[in-house]
């Protein structure tokens, strides 16, 4: 069976582009829909119920983030399409939603495909869609929430909760104040990214810190944090650490 | 006056009051009122070989092997030689009665005494007198007719009679008794008294006071002797010390005594070592503190200088950074993907050609103050078209320069219009529903002055301001921070005029959109 998608983007040119690539790419992709408008678009989702939406997010009158605060059930999995915004990213990335920027690299785009139609039979696409609403309106970083998959599925935590990021053989380990810790299937290096912030630091090529966690740091190169969690902090980042926290 | 006898005497020569006569190496040599004068056979010659002492009235002849000694009347003596005439000048104001020579020493009768000179034949001219007799050491009187002596025994001839005293006697000898006034040994002044210093010395035999002279010298400042008359020494001008101030005495037989007093000349508060210590530590701080004043004030400059540069630089690359918008970068590049996707090689090479040329200007341009009007129209220009690759039929433009502007010529600030013509189109036009234009006016007002209007027909100041507040995304925009920090510095700087308003033009019932207004004057220093 294939999966049926739209496309909402106010440029022409974007839609054609993308257009021809799923054709020529992604052959269980059928676009079963398209416009220019995310008034539309709305239209569109409510009549079509696809399973997968490539949306743009700066549209004119209407981002793409608002358009999705306007769906009622937001019941298919997305895949953003956007020319450059940190901020977009930044935000779609703590859902663990798929994203694409533009121009459109083909082989990102058979790899956001493909996640998804993962992601469509794990059914997970209401769950993460709807933290992404909650988050859009909440500012401040620490009280935002994330979305972790694990080997048990998604794992949704508080930020502020976080204390610290552990790396092991590509795996993470990711510690809390309040729950047992997780392990993830994404390196550290997937979590400095997603966390990436003046809030989390990365102390040593395996640990990433919740700055917010910091109960002390010792003169011999360690930090301690809550929780009694001791971790080294590389002799190459101290110095820019030191200054981040003095800050 | 010629004679009349005629007998066996010869007038050999005519000449009024020849007196002496001598005879000299064989030659005869008279004195008269008028000068010497020489037998030269057979006729006498006056001597005159052009020195004027040979013209005084001689009033003494003492001729010798070597010299004729020749003494004078008010000129003292000299001697005579086949050479030349050598004036002894320690005599001179004498006028010699009688001349002995005896034991090397010459001895001549004056009218102010009896006088012993020794011959320095190494120096002639300033041989010394070695000792006098006056009246007040036994002489009669002190105008001397005729000497002799015999062993130490002068006898002295004058008007009143013959005087005979021993030469050699011990009453000779005695050296001046000197003192000073002062009763202390050590005298001490302070303040005004300093310039006010007198000294005052005296001789203790009242019979000598005529014939005895003075030296004084201040050690040890000052080591050569200076002689003096007064007996009364003032001094204003000695610095802070102790000095020793010594008197010499000098009688007629050249006896010699020294007194010493000392004067302590105590410093006045500035002078002494701890205040001159305070006066150059003083300096010293105060000088210091010049250099640091100064210091100061090149390091303030350095650093104000710096901080426009720093902010020049930071707004190069901020303006560099905005007109760079990575949105605009990649969708323009979305879009030339479209062409080449389509098969469209024209297109798409035209349209990467104009994107890489606009990627130059906005680099060479953001490094300039300013531009011509007609560099910055091709920068607005290459921008727009740029831009209407992604709007498509949404987006038109129009750009229109005054006739009247030297485009070549004229100036403008850099880095302004773009950051304004680009929230024209990204936030006026791009949430307009339907088509959009957006003009820009250059219009000349004098030779300095020119405005310039940006003017769309999108939404408008005011709800483009709503969008952004009711968006998720919360942002100000790149652009108009780069637009209010170039003015802001512009402002600062003295060589224009910016004025710049914005308006909302449904505001005022002038239809839909946002008008720029932006007039730039340039100021010549």
């Amino acid at each position: 069976m294939k999966i049926k998608a739209i496309i909402i983007d106010d440029e022409r040119k974007s839609i054609e582009t993308l257009k021809n690539k799923i054709e020529r790419f992604c052959q269980n992709i059928d676009i079963i829909g398209e416009t220019q408008s995310p008034q539309q678009g709305l239209q569109l989702i409510k009549k079509l119920t696809p399973d997968l939406v490539f949306l743009d997010v700066a549209m004119p009158t209407m981002s793409g983030f608002d358009m999705l605060k306007e769906v009622s059930n937001p019941n298919f999995e997305i895949i953003f399409v956007t020319a450059f915004d940190n901020y977009a990213i930044e935000a779609i990335n703590h859902c663990a939603i798929g994203y694409l920027v533009k121009p459109v690299d083909n082989r990102d785009l058979e790899i956001a495909v493909e996640k998804a139609i993962q992601n469509i039979e794990d059914k997970s696409a209401l769950e993460k869609n709807k933290l992404l609403i909650e988050n859009l309106g909440v500012r401040k970083f620490q009280k935002k929430k994330i979305v972790i998959p694990s080997q048990e599925g998604l794992e949704f935590v508080n930020i502020i909760d976080v204390i610290c990021c552990e790396g092991a053989k590509g795996y993470t380990m990711i510690h809390f104040v309040n729950r047992k810790s997780i392990l993830s299937s994404h390196s550290v290096g997937y979590f400095s990214e997603i966390l990436e912030s003046q809030e989390f630091y990365q102390v040593h090529k395996s640990y990433l810190i919740n700055l917010f966690h910091i109960e002390k740091y010792l003169n011999e190169g360690y930090v301690v944090l809550t929780k009694n969690f001791k971790l080294p902090v590389s002799r190459s980042r101290r110095q820019e650490f030191l200054n981040l926290i003095k800050q | 006056m010629k004679p009349t006898l005629k007998n066996k005497l010869e007038v050999v020569y005519e000449n009024i009051g020849l007196s002496k006569s001598t005879v000299f190496k064989n030659k005869v040599f008279f004195g008269g009122s008028d000068g010497l004068h020489k037998l030269n056979n057979p006729t006498f010659l006056k001597e005159k070989k052009g020195n004027s002492l040979l013209t005084v009235p001689v009033s003494y002849f003492l001729s010798s092997k070597e010299y004729l000694f020749v003494g004078t009347d008010g000129r003292g003596v000299y001697l005579y030689t086949e050479n030349g005439v050598i004036h002894l000048k320690n005599t001179d104001g004498f006028s010699v009665q009688k001349i002995i020579k005896k034991e090397g020493h010459l001895w001549i009768a004056t009218q102010k005494g009896v006088h012993q000179i020794s011959i320095n034949y190494d120096d002639v001219i300033n041989s010394k007198i070695t000792n006098s007799f006056y009246d007040a050491d036994g002489l009669l009187q002190n105008n001397i007719n005729d000497i002799h002596l015999k062993k130490d025994t002068l006898f002295a001839a004058s008007d009143i009679g013959l005087a005979k005293l021993n030469v050699d006697s011990s009453i000779y000898k005695n050296q001046p008794k000197l003192y000073f006034k002062s009763k202390k040994d050590t005298l001490s002044y302070k303040n005004v008294a300093r310039d006010n210093i007198s000294i005052t010395f005296a001789l203790q035999d009242y019979n000598n006071q005529e014939y005895t002279t003075y030296q004084y010298r201040i050690l040890p400042t000052q080591r050569q002797w200076t002689s003096t008359s007064a007996k009364t020494l003032n001094f204003s001008n000695l610095s802070p010390n102790l000095h020793t101030l010594q008197v010499k005495a000098i009688d007629q037989h050249f006896n010699q005594s020294i007194k010493n007093i000392y004067l302590n000349v105590l410093p006045a508060w500035w002078q002494t070592i701890l205040s001159k210590i305070g006066f150059g530590i003083l300096a010293l701080l105060l000088f210091w503190l010049f250099i640091l004043l100064i210091k100061n004030r090149i390091q303030k400059k350095i650093a104000a200088k710096s901080e426009v540069e720093k902010k020049m630089a930071g707004l190069e690359l901020q303006a560099l950074r905005s007109q760079m918008n990575p949105h605009f970068v990649h969708n323009s590049l979305n879009a030339i993907q479209y062409f080449i996707q389509r098969n469209e090689v024209e297109l798409s090479e035209d349209y990467l050609i104009k994107f890489s040329k606009l990627v130059r200007l906005f680099f060479e341009y953001s490094r300039k103050q300013t531009l011509t009007i007609e560099e910055e129209v091709t920068l607005l220009e290459n921008y727009l078209q740029i831009e209407k690759l992604r709007f498509e039929d949404k987006l038109s433009y129009m750009i229109n320069v005054d006739e009247k502007i030297d485009k070549e010529e004229m100036q403008i600030p850099s880095m302004l219009l773009q950051p304004i013509l680009e929230n024209a189109v990204n936030h006026g036009l791009f949430h307009k529903n339907g088509n959009g234009l957006v003009t820009v006016v250059f219009k000349f007002i004098d030779i300095n002055t020119y405005k310039v209007t940006i003017k769309d027909d999108g939404i408008g100041l005011e709800k483009a301001k709503e969008f952004h507040k009711n968006s998720v995304k919360n942002y100000q925009s790149s652009s108009t921070i780069v637009l209010q920090e170039r003015l802001s510095l512009l402002e600062k700087s003295k060589n224009w005029e910016v004025v710049y308003s914005i308006e909302d033009l449904s505001e005022n019932n002038r239809g839909e959109g946002t008008e720029v207004n932006i007039s730039f004057k340039q100021k010549y220093r």
